[in-house]
């Protein structure tokens, strides 16, 4: 009988070990401690970079003194700068770096999710809730990913009012405008319920309707576009045709036509608008660049004969280098390069290569800060650039966002909606 | 011509460029910078709009020997006026309205003379040259008021239901002006307005993500609208004497139905979103637009008014007939296309059959089918050179199917499908083709319809598009009739027209 209860008294002994440990180390179902937002200099790094800037802060850069911070700008952007009688004296601002910090409900939930999020051998993301899925990326489909997760306020509207198709060859333009109403019924950080709408029973992550106003023939026309959460699914898209005064349903598989003259196609707006699965992605890695950030549409210019946005200011960060190749052998680039914003995910640049391997576009997109009606800063893209370099034609696109929270429900976001305000 | 025609035709080619040039100054300074709206009286009016001429010439000449179908300046306009807007309620005005004059006539005398001898006269010419009714300068009115899941539309409005373009199948609900006699008119010139009540629902996180749709059309019955006799393309060929073509389209105007309460019509649909796949299901009661002659009563009355004898009954009739309808389209991934469809019967009182045939007004079922299929195509060669502009291509095939019809060859009964052919059904493919070049500033577009039963039509299109604003645009018209005058329907047209 001692014998049976000495057994026992270990079996309980290492029982109350074990659940000492549970409340201690509440390690089960709990995500690793990771310090969010990231910052892109801290200590002796941003020494270094305010050291840099006493000389360069508040200078102008254009083709004469370009050479002196090539290594800070990509390759094809110091060349558009360098050939000013092929494109233009083109000229950019130095700001210094200031941290662009996410609204706190986008760090909240990437810390509640980190570590637990993973993707699969098709590149679809498992196990993603909210926030950033990959604070700490170590492959290239985590930047893709957290690109597409990047912190945007859940439910605003874009305004393009600004929007050129510059013959730099003939020095002509065509304008366009445009208005873009934007929705996140999941993954949502930034206005409560978080993460997610209820009574989304098909899954949407992102609807956006874009209604233009510019120019004539295309005013009234509008696109309905849904993104899934679940990543296998392909999206669906609708077209309000207002000449016909019919709905299309949109093939959104073929997104690589390049229509109404502009240089881009579905697959390009905001550098890569399409399923993050589509490419096969690889870290190149980090690079300090003078990439656009703190700016405003009001002050930035678009001048003939200049092939970029002028009056722009670009920061040095230390952003992240990834090459993408799309899983379409016949696909229109053969590679492209993406660098994106450490801080906010934002993809800040791109350069595309034709089916050659010759150089064909480059995107570059500035961020600016915008409040919401809480008083809250959020930051996305204010200017746009699209620029087909071989024919020397450019689409520039800028405008800014306003917090339309409550203002639209689900039912605003479904082709039943483009039917009912359609003209 | 002679010296006071020429000096119309140049007042007239003045007042052309004259107003185009004032239109180009706003622009310049800005006063027409439709981007944004206008204020008026405190409130935004958003306005848009066209300026067009259009002259259009005959490659073949028919007996009347005419050159130039028509020559026609076109102003449209279209405006929203936002009268209120709050976060629970918007309420809008909007019109679309469209004027234009033909000077067809005054640079074809055969063109004038024609419609002055086959039709009616002075009266059929002034028709000819410039809108006249009301309800083909003011396509649509009406007063919109939104909530944010209902909306109330009152007043004059042209409505599109259907996926379908070539063929009206689901999209019966407005009658079809033809005066402008192309093959594929401007849709904004295409159809006659209806004073209406338009309901909408749209319910939050409703199954199937469903809505609605009711239309009340209140008796103010709009027949199909032709050209006038005398004009040659399409109808009235060969010409009539004594304008008696004329004088049977001025009867469908007049047998039209009363504006009781018997001619009241409605419909309703109803949307959504299953399997990935949108549809609705409609049902519209309703009257034949095209007046029908009925055999015994119309057809007697009808050879009364050929040979000259009193008219004492209605030549046309409008039956009632109830129309039943489904549309689905839907995105297939695997073959890169979006498919579309329709499927609508007809039944009850309906008699298919071309305006003016002899045809018994039976109790027939009519089924229409559709079926659409999209897609963006890459050109070897040429796609990769057009910085990846693929060309987008839509092909319809269209069936008609009587239902209980059968061609009695003993007593020579007959359905007329309008094209001679004398079986129960009737099946048209179309095709759709459009390009774009240079950043879409050349714009090529080829269109072709063929009727397995009867004609053959081709359009090509070339459009310049340099800016904004200015659109140059030529096309050839080419119809294959059979046995009715071949090639009489072919013209080539010319177009400029500033967007607004």
């Amino acid at each position: 009988m001692l014998k049976h209860v000495q057994e026992n008294k270990s079996v309980i002994a290492a029982l109350t070990v074990i659940l000492v440990l549970c409340f201690l180390f509440p390690v089960w179902g709990t995500a690793k401690e990771i310090p969010y937002p990231v910052i892109c200099y801290e200590g002796e790094e941003l020494q270094k970079v305010r050291e840099w800037e006493k000389k360069w802060v508040g200078k102008i850069i254009n083709h004469t003194n370009v050479d002196e911070v090539k290594e800070f700008l990509p390759e094809s952007f110091y060349m558009v700068h360098k050939n000013h009688d092929e494109f233009g004296p083109n000229e950019f601002t130095i700001a210094p770096y200031k941290q662009l910090i996410p609204p706190e409900g986008h760090s909240e939930w990437t810390r509640k999710g980190a570590g637990k999020v993973s993707v699969d051998k098709n590149g679809y993301l498992h196990d993603f809730v909210s926030g950033c899925p990959f604070p700490e990326p170590t492959e290239g489909i985590h930047l893709a990913y957290n690109y597409e997760c990047r912190a945007v306020w859940d439910e605003r509207l874009q305004w393009m009012d600004r929007m050129y198709l510059y013959d730099h060859r003939r020095e002509s333009t065509r304008d366009f405008a445009a208005e873009i109403h934007i929705l996140q019924p999941a993954e949502r950080t930034s206005i409560e319920p978080t993460p997610e709408l209820p009574d989304n029973p098909r899954g949407i992550r992102m609807a956006v309707i874009a209604k233009y106003h510019a120019p004539p023939e295309l005013k009234g026309i509008m696109f309905l576009d849904n993104q899934y959460h679940d990543r296998s699914k392909e999206w669906d898209g609708w077209m309000w045709i207002a000449p016909i005064r019919r709905i299309r349903r949109q093939d959104t598989t073929q997104r690589q036509d390049h229509r109404s003259g502009a240089d881009f196609c579905s697959d390009d707006q905001n550098g890569w608008f399409g399923r993050v699965a589509r490419n096969n992605y690889k870290m190149l890695g980090r690079k300090d660049a003078l990439m656009g950030r703190h700016n405003k549409i009001a002050d930035a210019t678009f001048i003939k004969g200049r092939f970029l946005w002028q009056n722009l200011n670009r920061e040095r960060i230390n952003a992240y280098v990834v090459e993408a190749v799309n899983k379409d052998q016949h696909y229109m680039y053969s590679k492209s390069i993406f660098w994106y914003d450490p801080e906010t995910w934002c993809l800040i640049y791109a350069d595309k290569y034709d089916r050659q391997g010759k150089l064909w576009k480059i995107n570059d997109f500035c961020q600016g800060e915008y409040t919401a009606n809480d008083g809250t800063y959020f930051y996305d893209v204010c200017t746009q650039l699209h620029a087909d370099v071989q024919r020397k034609h450019s689409t520039v696109a800028g405008g800014g966002f306003k917090d339309i929270k409550g203002k639209y429900g689900m039912s605003h976001y479904t082709p039943a909606e483009l039917n009912r305000i359609g003209r | 011509m002679g010296g006071n025609a020429m000096k119309t035709i140049f007042c007239k080619i003045f007042f052309t460029v004259f107003t185009a040039g004032l239109l180009i100054h706003w622009t310049g300074t800005g006063v027409f910078a439709f981007k944004d709206p206008f204020k008026l009286f405190g409130r935004d009016l958003d306005v848009k709009g066209s300026l067009q001429t259009n002259l259009d010439v005959r490659t073949h000449r028919d007996v009347r020997d005419i050159q130039f179908s028509s020559w026609k300046q076109t102003l449209r306009v279209e405006g929203d006026y936002r009268i209120s807007r709050t976060d629970d309620l918007d309420i809008s005005l909007y019109a679309l309205a469209h004027y234009y004059y033909d000077f067809g006539g005054s640079i074809d005398d055969n063109q004038r003379d024609a419609i002055r001898h086959e039709d009616d006269g002075s009266h059929a010419l002034k028709n000819y040259r410039r809108s006249n009714e009301i309800e083909e300068i003011l396509k649509e009115l009406y007063l919109d008021i939104r909530g944010r899941t209902w909306e109330v539309r009152i007043g004059r409005q042209i409505v599109s239901w259907g996926e379908t373009a070539f063929f009206q199948v689901a999209d019966i609900i407005n009658p079809l002006d033809l005066t402008n006699m192309k093959v594929w008119p401007d849709f904004d010139d295409l159809k006659v307005g209806l004073w209406m009540v338009r309901l909408f629902y749209t319910p939050e996180r409703m199954w199937q993500n469903i809505s609605f749709e009711v239309l009340l059309i209140p008796p103010d019955f709009q027949h199909q609208r032709m050209p006038p006799a005398g004009h040659g393309l399409f109808l009235g060929n060969p010409p009539m004497p004594d304008n008696v073509f004329g004088q049977l389209i001025h009867h469908m105007e007049h047998d039209k139905p009363g504006n009781d309460w018997n001619n009241f019509e409605w419909g309703v649909r109803i949307r959504g979103y299953t399997w990935d796949t949108d549809w609705t299901l409609s049902y519209f009661r309703s009257r034949v637009d095209a007046g029908l002659v009925a055999r015994d009563r119309g057809l007697n009355q009808m050879l009364n008014l050929i040979f000259g004898m009193p008219v004492t009954d209605r030549i046309f009739r409008f039956p009632k007939y109830h129309s039943a309808g489904f549309t689905f389209a839907r995105s297939i991934p695997a073959i890169k296309s979006t498919v579309r469809g329709e499927m609508v019967l007809n039944f009850s009182h309906y008699q298919y059959g071309m305006p003016g045939t002899a045809s018994d007004i039976k109790s027939r079922k009519l089924l229409v089918t559709a079926l659409a299929v999209d897609r963006s195509i890459f050109v070897p060669w040429l796609t990769p050179l057009n910085r990846m502009r693929y060309l987008s291509a839509t092909i319809t095939w269209y069936h008609y199917k009587l239902i209980g019809h059968k061609f009695d060859k003993n007593t020579g009964e007959y359905i007329d499908w309008g094209s001679g052919n004398r079986d129960s059904s009737r099946d048209v493919i179309d095709l759709m083709l459009d390009y774009g070049f240079y950043w879409d500033y050349i714009l090529p577009t080829f269109m072709f319809a063929y009727d397995f039963n009867g004609t053959t039509t081709l359009s090509y299109v070339l459009k310049y598009a340099p800016g904004d604003h200015w659109r140059y645009q030529v096309s050839y018209q080419q119809s294959n009739e059979q046995g009715r005058g071949a090639h009489m329907q072919d013209q080539v047209m010319f177009s400029i027209q500033y967007e607004f």
